[in-house]
């Protein structure tokens, strides 16, 4: 009654959301903290991989109905019981600086700033989706 | 007047078809449109999930989009929700009535 | 989600190049021209924008299509200098101080204003976010 509860919105696609952008935040700061180390290379899951991994998963989940959200081992991203894993790949879109770091703060902080309003919106959408399944349950406004 | 579900209209035009007891009534009968607007009210909620989950997954990317449909499936649900307390109080009103 | 994001961001790295390009024109303005150097002699560069992005193929915003150098000189009657020419001048880069300033400016304030840009779209976004209560 309880999975089928809170499994049947999509609340587990938020969460997971929620559990990846999370996850990339604290890359794109590693990034961020040695953008004058030399020889550094930046690292990243490109939200595009995160995409194709939800829908794939989702895909999955709808056609059969016990599959949860854990699938995959060779994607950048894999779902388990206890979070979103991410394998990070090594970026390597610039012109390399002589030191053989591979800087762009503007990107850096786009990337930033796109994940935050990311994590925004979807914990919005989860606030509310609790808040109907809350409202659901007291019958009352 | 807002009107997001319909219903008021539809009484409104409904009303002039009033009907006593003993004839046939004009319209739907009230089960049935509550049980219209229920359906209607699931399909706006699925349409919500299938919104965020778009979102979600990079096939859409209007947020504002997203947000209205959301809002729009939350109000008609709490419409519903209100509905359904007002005609549950009416019954309990109905049965308090000594005779 | 971030299109309007990557429009800007594409600009203020299109920016960011030019005004590299300029403190280096204006850093070099005074360097004289050694004829017996091995690596090219510098010239004022020049930033050229092109619209889109080759690397991605997305057709918005904008790129730094190439740097080159302008390979416009001045001759200097400077006969005492060791890098004259049996003539007695030096070649100077021909970069003009003032243009550069004014390059710099233009750069800036582009900077700026697609800055300006990003602010706006994340406002929109929170706007939007309050759309549910």
């Amino acid at each position: 009654m309880i999975d089928g509860m809170l499994g049947s919105t999509n609340l587990p696609a938020l969460e997971r959301s929620l559990q990846y952008m999370g996850a990339r935040q604290r890359l794109l700061a590693g990034n961020l903290a040695n953008i004058e180390t030399p020889g550094y290379r930046p690292t990243d899951v490109a939200p595009a991989a995160f995409q194709q991994s939800l829908r794939e998963a989702l895909e999955q989940d709808r056609t059969d109905k016990g599959g949860g959200l854990a699938f995959d081992d060779s994607a950048p991203v894999a779902f388990t019981e206890a979070g979103t894993e991410l394998k990070p790949q090594v970026l390597a879109e610039n012109i390399m600086f002589h030191d053989g770091n591979d800087r762009s703060v503007e990107r850096l902080m786009q990337k930033m700033q796109e994940n935050v309003y990311s994590f925004r919106v979807a914990s919005q959408l989860l606030r509310n989706q609790f808040d109907l399944i809350n409202t659901a349950i007291r019958e009352r406004m | 007047m807002n009107d997001p579900l319909g219903i008021v209209s539809r009484i409104n035009t409904q009303a002039s078809g009033f009907s006593r007891p003993g004839q046939s009534p004009a319209g739907q009968d009230f089960k049935q449109e509550l049980l219209d607007e229920m359906r209607k009210v699931n399909q706006m909620q699925q349409d919500a999930t299938q919104a965020t989950n778009d979102l979600l997954t990079g096939q859409r990317d209007d947020i504002e989009g997203v947000m209205i449909a959301t809002q729009k499936a939350d109000s008609a649900f709490r419409m519903l929700l209100a509905l359904r307390n007002k005609v549950v109080d009416a019954y309990d009103e109905v049965r308090n009535i000594r005779v | 989600m971030f299109t309007s994001f990557d429009i800007s961001t594409s600009a203020l790295v299109a920016n960011r190049t030019r005004l590299d390009a300029i403190a280096a024109n204006i850093a070099n303005a005074d360097v004289p021209v050694d004829p017996k150097s091995r690596n090219p002699p510098f010239s004022e560069q020049v930033v050229y924008f092109a619209p889109g992005d080759p690397v991605s193929g997305d057709p918005n915003g904008v790129h730094v299509a190439a740097i080159q150098p302008r390979n416009d000189f001045r001759r200097a009657f400077e006969p005492w200098n060791p890098l004259a020419d049996k003539d007695g001048y030096v070649r100077y880069p021909n970069i003009d101080p003032v243009v550069q300033q004014a390059n710099a400016m233009l750069a800036t304030r582009s900077y700026d204003a697609n800055l300006a840009a990003i602010e706006a779209a994340k406002s929109m976004i929170s706007s939007s976010l309050s759309i549910i209560s």
